[in-house]
């Protein structure tokens, strides 16, 4: 009887996966990732038909309530909330001062009585300091259009405008 | 004789540094600079609205006023409230310069228009009144810009970016504030307040 040939268990060498590196990636990604979207670049993209104007400064927006304007709508945090008219405001949305765009009015207000109420027990409502706004508009708007939105955001209490740009370089 | 106690040779034990893991860190680190500085070629320019003041009895104090009324983005009126009464640096130069440069009157105020062939030369000429300004009154920071409906968005925010400060190519000018001290900045009036124009 012939021997029969043992088969060599064939010992594979054991691997040991280093992760350490792999952490250490992972804890750098969700670091730069938290950082980054602190005021998101999501939040600061204009829409499609907006096409910012350009300036020579360095300043970071700072977080805000976003109204876009365009020549053919505008809107509050994306949402689109009046549509103009060949590029005027229907007269149905604006006010009896002939200044403040009533959906905007609305919006506004109510943001900043939302507002009040968070920080009534810790400030002095008198002393309110004014809200802040981020607007985005074209660069060709004209105007006698921004200034219903500003006058608008001025009466509801936010009059800290913050104009959106993009660098000059870019 | 005693024996000596031969002393053991102290060996530190080879240590083997893995440097792996700084490389991935700073790889990583790098990309994401990278990627966060192509996010953030937003910039914001700041104003703001007028503030309603409140009634009072009080005879009202001299207060400095700067308006800026812009037609289109090649002209401008600038207006200058009375400066009889209110601290200024160098007085003298001061009322000599707006006396040459200017239409009006320490008493009544001063007024001047302004405009340039193209809109960067207008700027540059509205930035160099207002570095003069500055230099009378480094105290001050408020200035009004009034806009005519036809005013595109380009020039409000451009015009309102070089009124609050020199642009960073720009050279810092001197000034000395109220104390005699000299000191180089790049900052004019970086309170805006934004308004609107209703002439003709």
């Amino acid at each position: 009887m012939p021997l029969i040939k043992q088969k060599k268990k064939s010992n594979l060498p054991e691997f040991n996966i280093n992760i350490t590196a792999l952490m250490d990636i992972l804890t750098v990604l969700l670091f730069f990732l938290v950082k980054s979207f602190t005021v998101s670049s999501s939040t600061l993209t204009p829409p499609d038909d907006i096409k910012l104007p350009t300036a020579k400064v360095q300043e970071n927006a700072k977080e805000a309530i976003t109204v876009s304007v365009s020549v053919n709508e505008v809107r509050f945090n994306n949402d689109i909330i009046i549509k103009l008219n060949r590029g005027r405001f229907p007269r149905t949305v604006i006010g009896e001062d002939n200044r403040t765009l009533k959906p905007l009015f609305a919006l506004l207000d109510k943001e900043d009585k939302k507002r009040r109420e968070i920080y009534k027990e810790q400030i002095n409502t008198e002393f309110f300091p004014p809200g802040k706004i981020l607007i985005q508009a074209d660069h060709k708007l004209p105007f006698r259009l921004l200034k219903f939105i500003l006058h608008t955001a001025a009466v509801a209490g936010y009059k800290d405008y913050q104009f959106l740009v993009v660098g000059k370089d870019s | 004789m005693l024996l000596k106690k031969r002393k053991e040779k102290h060996v530190l034990p080879t240590v083997e540094v893995n440097v792996v893991s700084l490389m991935d860190i700073i790889t990583t680190l790098l990309f994401f600079l990278i990627l966060i500085i192509s996010f953030t070629n937003y910039s914001i320019v700041k104003g703001s609205a007028l503030s309603l003041g409140r009634m009072t009895e009080e005879k009202p104090k001299p207060t400095f006023s700067l308006k800026i009324t812009v037609r289109n983005s090649k002209s401008a009126n600038v207006l200058i409230g009375p400066t009889s009464e209110l601290k200024i640096v160098n007085k003298s130069s001061m009322h000599n310069y707006l006396n040459s440069y200017f239409s009006g009157s320490p008493k009544r105020g001063f007024t001047k228009n302004i405009g340039n062939r193209t809109s960067d030369a207008f700027v540059k000429r509205l930035q160099r009144i207002l570095i003069r300004l500055k230099q009378g009154f480094p105290h001050e920071t408020k200035a009004i810009l009034a806009f005519a409906d036809r005013v595109e968005y380009q020039t409000t925010v451009n015009l309102v970016a070089n009124v609050r400060s020199l642009g960073p190519d720009a050279q810092p000018f001197t000034q000395v504030n109220l104390i005699g001290q000299r000191e180089r900045s790049k900052v004019l009036f970086p309170e805006v307040i934004i308004s609107e124009w209703t002439g003709k």
